[in-house]
Parts: C-alpha cells; sequence; structure tokens
C-alpha cells in the first residue's frame, strides 16, 4: 500500500471516531408528539469543529479472517464503543443509554412545530467574517 | 418585480426577483450557481459559505436586497480565478489531503477556510489551533481532522 493511501486510511479512520465521539456524548435527537425538537446543526448537537481531539492515533489490525471486519462506516460502532468505555472508565460509571445528555435538561430553545414556518435570518451582513 | 444586480464571480448580473427572497436561492435557482450548498437556512450549517468583498458569510440569512450593485460575491465557482489559477491553492491542498467523504459541505468548507486563512494572514500570523476551532461548518460524515489539515497545508501555499 502506498504511503498515501495508507495515511488516508488512517485518515479516514479520524472521521469515524468523530463520528463515535457525537454519538456517544451529545448527538441525540428528541422525537415528541410526532416531531424532533431539534431545528439545525446548533440543536443536535453532532461533533463540530472544536470537539476534535486534538491527538489521535489510529492502528489499523492486520486481518486475520480474509473479510472486511472494521474499516469505513463499520469503523464507527467500534469508535462509538471505545469512547462510551473511555467515558465509563473516566467517571467510574458505565453509560447504558446514549447519547449520555440525552435525558437531560435541552440544551437549546426548539423551534416551533407549527406553520407558519419562520422564515431564514436577515441579518446575515452583521456575521461577515 | 425589483431588479437587483451584484457582481458575482467577476460579471456584473441582474436578477428580477422580490426583495425578501434571500441571497442563497437567487445564486442557486434563478443564476443556476449551485456550489453553495443549501443546508439548514438558518445560518447555522454554514454549507453555503461564499465570500462577499473578499470575506465569508452566509446567503442563506441574506435578503437580495442588502445587496449593493458594487459588492463582489464569490462562490466556489469563482474561488480559483481569485488566485489566478485553474485551482485555488486551498482546492488544490484538499485534493492532496483527499479530504471529501459525500462531499455537500465542502465547498462551504473550503470558502471558510481561504476567509479564515486571509483573515489570519492580514493579522501577520499564522493560522493557529484557536482558528480552527472556530470553523462552524458542519461535517456530518466527520472529516474535520482532515479539513484541519488541508487547511494548514493550503494556507502555506497562499500568498499573503
Amino acid at each position: 500500500m502506498a504511503d498515501g493511501a495508507a495515511r488516508n486510511v488512517g485518515l479516514g479512520h479520524l472521521a469515524q471516531l468523530v463520528d463515535g465521539l457525537g454519538q456517544v456524548l451529545s448527538y441525540g435527537l428528541h422525537l415528541e408528539k410526532g416531531a424532533y425538537l431539534e431545528g439545525s446543526w446548533d440543536n443536535a448537537f453532532y461533533t463540530r469543529q472544536w470537539n476534535v481531539p486534538p491527538e489521535l492515533d489510529v492502528i489499523v489490525m492486520p486481518t486475520t479472517t480474509g473479510v472486511p471486519g472494521g474499516a469505513g462506516e463499520f469503523g464507527v460502532g467500534t469508535s462509538m464503543a471505545a469512547v462510551a468505555c473511555a467515558y465509563g472508565r473516566a467517571n467510574g460509571k458505565m453509560p447504558t443509554s446514549f447519547p449520555i445528555n440525552h435525558d437531560g435538561p435541552l440544551g437549546f430553545e426548539p423551534l416551533p412545530t407549527v406553520p407558519p414556518i419562520p422564515q431564514s435570518p436577515t441579518d446575515g451582513l452583521d456575521h461577515v467574517h | 418585480m425589483p431588479t437587483h444586480t451584484f457582481i458575482l464571480n467577476g460579471k456584473q448580473v441582474r436578477v428580477d426577483v422580490e426583495d425578501d427572497v434571500r441571497l442563497l436561492w437567487v445564486l442557486r435557482d434563478v443564476l443556476g450557481v449551485t456550489g453553495p450548498k443549501y443546508g439548514c437556512g438558518l445560518d447555522v450549517c454554514k454549507a453555503c459559505t461564499c465570500h462577499i468583498n473578499g470575506k465569508a458569510f452566509n446567503p442563506c440569512s441574506v435578503p437580495v436586497s442588502d445587496i449593493k450593485p458594487s459588492d463582489e460575491i464569490t462562490t466556489i465557482e469563482g474561488l480559483p480565478a481569485s488566485a489566478g489559477k485553474e485551482l485555488h491553492p486551498m482546492q488544490e491542498a484538499w485534493l492532496e489531503m483527499d479530504v471529501a467523504q459525500c462531499g455537500y459541505c465542502q465547498p462551504g468548507q473550503i470558502m471558510a477556510a481561504v476567509a479564515l486563512v486571509r483573515e489570519a494572514q492580514a493579522a501577520g500570523r499564522e493560522i493557529s489551533d484557536a482558528d480552527l476551532d472556530g470553523i462552524r461548518n458542519v461535517c456530518r460524515c466527520g472529516t474535520y481532522p482532515r479539513i484541519r489539515q488541508a487547511i494548514q497545508q493550503g494556507a502555506a501555499q497562499m500568498s499573503p
């Protein structure tokens, strides 16, 4: 395998770990009366750039079965389990439902779920950067 | 219907559209420029990030009537020309690092990255981890680590 390809396999798994982080810690949806309370990515707390671990080593184990076992999206389950175990060890109590913040107070104000649907904001030029 | 005019990727364009239509829909549906992606329409996901006069902004949250005739709007389609090349150095870095997974957020990520590097260079400093942590663009595939690496590589190739 060329160096570049090996590097990209590793980086690919970083993405799966990022997924596992969100799934365990914060990325859930609340279904209430047939509508999700989460109205945007600022409500559904999927991993964002500031949550990415500063250091991370991904070790791709040699195959033992000759069939695909853990690469790509398969890796999400593995990384989620790893994050959950790490969280459990750090806190001394194994979490049993995910994301762990799901039953806590909502971290946002839900948008209205009855029409009219709110229009897009109009203050975009106040946030040029 | 009111007429609006502005500079899009180096060319003056005119559109007949209601004042309160957000610029993203003018770009995508009226002018057929589909690089800026619709994600949330709430200025949250940043998938539609473009540049206005060289700085990043989100056209989903700007009524077309707020855009002045002299405003220069640059979408991902116009980014290479802004560097006078076939591809902008940030796009080259993206390809080299093989950043994209599904790719939907990537035009916005690249536009945000270029604006961030320009901002840091204007302040006479290198891109820092704090700068990268400040990027709000969502990537649901989780390619964040690759995005960070590509931005640092692209920044090294961007002339201040």
